[in-house]
């Protein structure tokens, strides 16, 4: 078997990672990728599902490995401002997740490649100009040749064209400024401060900080997101070193066609809350394994199985952002009545209310995974935002802070 | 069911965590009987993921909000020094992690979260366990002269008070430990194991202290030389040492079918690599499949006695290339623990062996660490790697 995974951001090393690691003998894995192009770095966080890939590709482990992608464990996420009280969404104890610089990832990931998996892994270095279903193989066509493969795993970034993907209105931000600060994140969570134009992720490295102020640009202006971003660091707009990111909101219509998997954002892009993006590249990769392998039976299920995944992470960042923050203002007061539209007779998301309230019998609950969480973590999401969808239940355990 | 553990040190609450997550069904009660007056072994200790998750189940503990609670810092692995000439890691496996914490603070901690968490399915008797006997229709404890009756009892009441029922390990690695307590902050992330003349020293990081622990064979060694090396190795002339002789042993029957031996009461090896608690945390999983109808008696004894095997043999594993002193300590105990793995008798260790090579060469196999000592092959290469042996070598 010969795979291709073209790209080589956090989706195509993720990719690279799980092929390397799960396909069978006697397959070659090879990375397609313009040493020209530059990747989309902040300062990444994510779930423990990526140190676990990265483990199973590379042998990553932090205490060898941490200063190689300036990384530091993350133990949950830290919301502040969302309520009167902050609060943490944990990962479940034993296991942890990963903060890094992903500008850092390729070369680390590379080396070990080659190190690990010998000739299983090659990589052929160029500008991709197509990939093409042909039917008994898919092609990716570089500037001087064409290369078949049985698999092709574009992670090729941002769509040039999106008449095939869902563009999704009224999401709650579309504009993210960045601003680093060049001293080690000292802190163990990601943190999500609620602020008056949207959120501001705030990620530890060893190195240095990654803050990311997430607004909408319908809504605020750019002189107002940097001024509350210099308020918030104590400085002034002009000493602030910003980077900006506009972006919007989609998924793709077909993910997976037999030869070639979208994944990373030329499968989909949201938003950097809760790090989801990385939880759906790892899922993706896991539905086309299970395509392979018979689990996942035909193109259509697999198409259908991410797409629900596409939704239930669109719904969930409603459900996060409908309940508004401690801030009162024009973005939260248009967000809390879109948002809220958004779950307002949206059958997904009923389903999803109604299968957690079948979870709930009397004091126990029966924990299985429903949309994008177990229920265990529907449970500390409604308790520690104040919502109240589901039944009486005896409570949350993951954020439960014990007097 | 009714069921009852004995003792309450990190065996007993480890079993206590177990049982009322896993094992009870609706209407099932879990009692803690303790003795007060008997006081816990407790040095500052250090863990497998095992045990995170456990008291996470348990006890609703999370490292993110609760590590205070018992001192705990996190443990990415293990740093072997002066065990070669080149110093070595041995990670767990991203994104596992286990936790370092003070075994004096997680019987009230845990007491406190079973009795919110699992109300009146979890309950205490205090008081000085007269007897435990099996009978064939329950188990029956008397504490203070009174009988109680429960389906199960998992007794974690420490050393046993003779060793008839046990093979011992007369001729082991060492025998004595010396602690030293320093009243500062660990601030490293892995317990430290570091080879010295007369033996290895753990150093486990609290949040508040570090407990260092001396170990040597004091058949081999004096506690004069052993305490002459501690005074060298921390610059201090006066350490306050406590000191902690034990043997090594596992019990020959560890289930009878209503007590489950757990905890020391089961079991006793060297600290080396906190293999006690993966061997709890085996025991309380056997003993899961027992209640839930997949295994019997015997089939559980056995699965016991094979870990207790393993761990066994893995410190012979560990220990026979030596470290970087040329002592007397280290030359008899690389013999002995050569010897041990080569006699005829350890047909375990050549069964491990050939599993191991055979999940090499056949990862597709999926051979379980059950079968491959209970590490795992890329561990196993990774040990091999670091100390140097060659057991593997060709079929990398």
């Amino acid at each position: 078997m010969r795979i291709a995974v073209v790209g080589v951001g956090t989706a195509g090393l993720m990719s690279l990672c799980h092929m390397l690691a799960h396909a069978p003998e006697n397959t070659t894995v090879v990375s397609i990728y313009d040493p020209k192009i530059k990747i989309l770095g902040i300062g990444e966080s994510s779930t423990f599902g990526f140190p676990k890939i990265l483990f199973q590709g590379t042998g990553f482990n932090l205490p060898e490995f941490a200063n190689e992608l300036d990384a530091t464990a993350k133990f949950g996420v830290t919301y502040k401002g969302w309520r009167e009280n902050d609060f943490e969404s944990v990962i479940q104890p034993g296991d942890y997740a990963l903060h890094f610089n992903n500008f850092k990832m390729k070369e680390f990931c590379f080396k070990r490649f080659k190190e690990l998996w010998l000739d299983k892994f090659q990589t052929i270095e160029g500008t991709v100009l197509d990939v093409k279903n042909n039917g008994a193989y898919g092609s990716v066509y570089l500037e001087n040749s064409e290369e078949k493969f049985d698999l092709i795993i574009d992670c090729r970034g941002y769509p040039t064209d999106y008449s095939d993907y869902n563009l999704i209105e009224n999401m709650p931000v579309n504009h993210a400024l960045v601003h680093m600060i060049p001293e080690p994140g000292t802190w163990n969570t990601t943190i999500h401060q609620a602020t008056r134009n949207g959120w501001m992720f705030g990620i530890p490295l060893k190195t240095r900080q990654g803050w990311g102020y997430l607004y909408n640009d319908t809504i605020t202006t750019r002189e107002e997101a940097v001024e509350e971003i210099a308020e918030i660091f104590n400085t002034t707009p002009d000493k602030l070193d910003l980077r900006e990111f506009p972006f919007k909101p989609y998924f793709a219509k077909t993910f997976f066609d037999g030869r070639i998997l979208k994944n990373g954002n030329r499968a989909l892009f949201f938003e950097p809350l809760e790090a989801l993006s990385g939880f759906f590249y790892e899922m993706a990769l896991r539905t086309v394994f299970d395509y392979y392998t018979g689990v996942m039976p035909g193109v259509d299920k697999v198409n259908d199985h991410l797409t629900t995944l596409s939704q239930n992470l669109e719904n969930f960042y409603h459900y996060v952002y409908h309940g508004g923050s401690v801030h009162d203002t024009k973005f939260w007061q248009t967000v809390t009545k879109t948002s809220a539209e958004k779950l307002k007779n949206n059958k997904r998301w009923e389903d999803t209310v109604a299968e957690v309230n079948g979870c709930i019998v009397g004091n126990d609950l029966i924990e299985k995974p429903i949309g994008l969480w177990f229920t265990e973590k529907w449970i500390d999401w409604e308790d520690k935002f104040g919502y109240s969808y589901f039944k009486p239940h005896r409570g949350s355990i993951y954020f439960k802070r014990y007097p | 069911m009714k069921i009852a553990v004995l003792g309450v040190g990190t065996a007993g609450i480890m079993s206590l965590c177990h049982t009322l997550k896993w094992i009870c069904p609706e209407g099932s009660t879990v009692t803690s009987i303790y003795d007060p007056s008997v006081a816990i072994l407790g040095i500052g200790e250090t863990s497998q993921p095992n045990f995170v998750k456990s008291l996470f189940e348990g006890a609703d503990f999370n490292f993110l909000i609760d590590a205070h609670e018992l001192d705990a810092t996190i443990k990415l692995g293990a740093s072997y020094k002066k065990w070669r000439d080149t110093d070595f890691d041995m990670p767990m496996e991203a994104p596992a992690y286990g936790i370092h914490f003070n075994n004096f603070k997680l019987r009230d901690f845990c007491f406190k979260r079973f009795k919110e968490k699992w109300g009146s399915k979890f309950s205490i008797i205090e008081g000085k366990v007269d007897k435990a006997v099996s009978k064939k229709s329950h188990a029956e404890v008397v504490v203070n002269g009174r009988s109680y009756s429960f389906d199960y009892v998992i007794d974690c009441r420490g050393y046993p008070p003779d060793l008839t029922d046990y093979t011992v390990l007369d001729d082991f690695t060492v025998n004595h430990c010396l602690v030293n307590i320093i009243e500062k902050p660990g601030t490293w992330n892995s317990s430290i194991n570091q080879a010295t003349t007369h033996g290895w020293m753990f150093g486990i990081p609290l949040t508040t202290r570090q407990g260092w622990g001396y170990l040597y064979n004091d058949k081999i060694t004096t506690r004069e030389e052993a305490v002459g090396e501690i005074q060298s190795l921390f610059a201090d002339p006066n350490p306050t040492l406590k000191e902690f002789t034990f043997k090594s042993y596992y019990a020959n029957t560890f289930f009878d079918g209503r007590i489950l031996k757990n905890g020391n009461r089961a079991f006793f090896f060297e600290p080396a690599e906190g293999m006690a608690g993966f061997f709890y945390d085996t025991t309380l999983r056997y003993f899961y499949d027992f209640v839930s109808g997949q295994t019997n008696v015997d089939v559980l004894n056995e699965n016991l006695s094979r870990t207790a095997n393993d761990i066994e043999n893995f410190i012979y594993f560990l220990y026979h290339g030596g470290s970087t002193f040329n002592s007397k300590f280290w030359n008899i105990t690389k013999e002995k623990c050569t010897k041990k793995l080569r006699v005829k008798s350890a047909h375990r260790w050549r069964m491990t062996l050939l599993n191991i090579k055979k999940a090499i060469a056949h990862p597709e196999l999926n051979i379980s660490t059950d079968e491959t000592g209970r590490w795992s092959k890329d561990l196993w290469i990774r040990w091999a790697d670091n100390l140097g042996y060659d057991y593997f070598k060709e079929k990398e």
